[in-house]
């Protein structure tokens, strides 16, 4: 059956069932570190969602409506919903790099290309005192050659969900793998990071009244449509440190 | 002539058939050196990171921004995307000038136009070694009228990534660049001064540190450019702090 097209299709699909919500949730109660470079930390304040399987009649997710409801109320504060790749993760105590996947293939513009993302760290476990620094090796959003970053200093003591983006070499602006990855100097280093690829869905803001939440129409506020495959994980960023307990939903509509 | 922009159901389709381009771009803005009255007036960096627009397929001949979002860690300030056009440059040792290229043509609601800066600026892309040094620029306006000149005075020792906007200073009635013919200084030992004509496509207004802003260029009464395979989005900040930013976007094809 050919993938919906139009408007009235979207509202088709919905009429005919085929449609889904998925909840966002999270509470991070402890305060990110700041990643070397990086001018303010980052946390994670939803924990990754798992899309499900693909059912059957459906051939993508498209998600139309993202919204997220902070119980903080100390600070306002974007929380930047996004498609993540697993790149890979790093074990700074040996260092040991596990790799991930690459960047999907996707059609953008009528070329089916290897796309490219951002890269941002999230500590799995948590950061001793003395973690030392970090250096990614990547193929760019162009795919050249494999290179490798400047050192960026992890933060000590970094507690679970802290996170930070990658400095990659000017002039690059993404990545399309990461090959490698290690971890150079502190002293008798502990903890893991996961690197994710991150896609942008949609950047909700919470303000400093406690419980208002913000709602994004992907459809016909800013046009921003994507398609989903099954499985795929989505997760929620915020920059700053104020500890937040989020919830909330995505809605999709179901391409047929 | 594309038709995406008639109607939601051809955005929707020609999304489907052709697939958008949707890109997060985490960095840096540095603190850049002060604006003055002559010079710019608003102080503004420019990223170090640009966005090269990759190929398109047959079918499609060009997109439109439909999404744009932004985040920093600063209190006031505005960031703008915008299509970048090399103007040329001038070398602050040598007084050479090296032209780059004419503003483009393009075709903009079925008419053919050619474009002017909307907003013109002056660079700084290697470190400038120099006391506040009066630079002149000879410049194509909107109209294609010649020989109109713009000056500046730059603060001194203008850092990297400093930029000033030069429309403030342009001949009087003027309000865009097509060109930059030639440029002169009167001081400077070393660094490097680019012009770069901007088509904006997205104004993110940030209040707040760490609250997200928005640009729906659909929704806003806004000029929608139609970007070119491998043209290049630049990226600029009005604000003097350094800062970490967050830049996401979504480009849709066009037919």
């Amino acid at each position: 059956m050919a993938p919906v097209t139009t408007y009235d299709g979207l509202l088709a699909r919905i009429g005919s069932g085929y449609w889904a919500t998925q909840p966002i949730y999270d509470f991070n109660g402890t305060a990110g570190v700041i990643l070397g470079g990086n001018g303010v930390a980052m946390m994670r304040s939803g924990r990754t969602m798992d899309l499900p399987a693909l059912p059957g009649g459906v051939s993508a997710y498209i998600p139309t409506m993202i919204g997220i409801n902070d119980s903080n109320a100390a600070a306002a504060t974007a929380h930047m919903v996004v498609r993540l790749i697993s790149l890979g993760t790093l074990d700074i105590s040996t260092p040991t790099f596990t790799n991930g996947s690459n960047m999907p293939t996707v059609t953008e513009a009528g070329v089916s290309r290897t796309t490219c993302g951002a890269v941002w760290i999230e500590v799995t476990t948590a950061l001793n005192a003395t973690p030392g620094s970090i250096t990614i090796t990547y193929n760019d959003q162009d795919g050249n050659t494999a290179e490798t970053t400047t050192a960026q200093a992890l933060g000590a003591s970094a507690p679970v969900g802290s996170s930070g983006w990658i400095a990659l070499n000017a002039p690059d602006i993404g990545v399309r793998d990461i090959t490698t990855a290690t971890r150079t100097g502190g002293t008798t280093p502990t903890g893991v990071l996961t690197f994710w690829g991150v896609i942008p869905l949609a950047l909700i803001n919470s303000t400093t009244t406690a419980n208002l939440g913000g709602v994004e129409n992907l459809i016909t506020s800013g046009f921003n449509c994507q398609r989903l495959a099954g499985s795929e994980k989505i997760g929620v960023f915020a920059i700053g440190t104020t500890i937040k307990a989020i919830s909330g939903s995505i809605f999709f509509v179901g391409d047929s | 002539m594309g038709t995406v922009l008639n109607s939601y159901d051809t955005l929707l389709s020609q999304n489907s058939a052709q697939g958008p381009i949707v890109r997060c771009i985490s960095g840096l803005f540095v603190s850049p050196s002060a604006a003055t009255v002559n010079c710019g007036y608003n102080t503004l960096a420019r990223a170090a990171l640009q966005f090269t627009v990759p190929s398109y397929g047959g079918a499609v001949s060009n997109t439109y921004m439909t999404w744009c979002r932004a985040v920093t860690n600063q209190n006031l300030g505005a960031i703008v995307v915008a299509l970048e056009y090399n103007l040329g440059n001038i070398n602050m040792s040598t007084g050479t000038f090296t032209a780059g290229v004419t503003m483009p043509t393009k075709t903009i609601e079925g008419s053919s136009i050619q474009t002017s800066s909307m907003l013109t600026v002056a660079v700084v892309t290697s470190a400038i070694t120099a006391t506040t040094p009066l630079v002149t620029a000879t410049y194509t306006d909107q109209d294609g009228n010649t020989g109109n000149s713009c000056a500046m005075t730059l603060p001194s020792a203008a850092g990297l990534n400093s930029g000033f906007v030069m429309t403030p200073h342009l001949a009087s009635g003027d309000t865009g660049v097509r060109a930059v013919t030639a440029c002169t200084k009167s001081a400077g030992s070393a660094g490097t001064l680019t012009f770069f004509g901007l088509l904006p496509l997205a104004f993110n207004l940030n209040a707040t540190a760490n609250v997200g802003c928005t640009s729906d260029p659909l929704a806003t009464p806004w000029p929608m450019f139609p970007i070119a395979a491998g043209e290049t989005l630049g990226f600029y900040n009005f604000n003097s702090s350094a800062v970490d930013f967050h830049l996401m976007f979504a480009l849709q094809p066009d037919n």
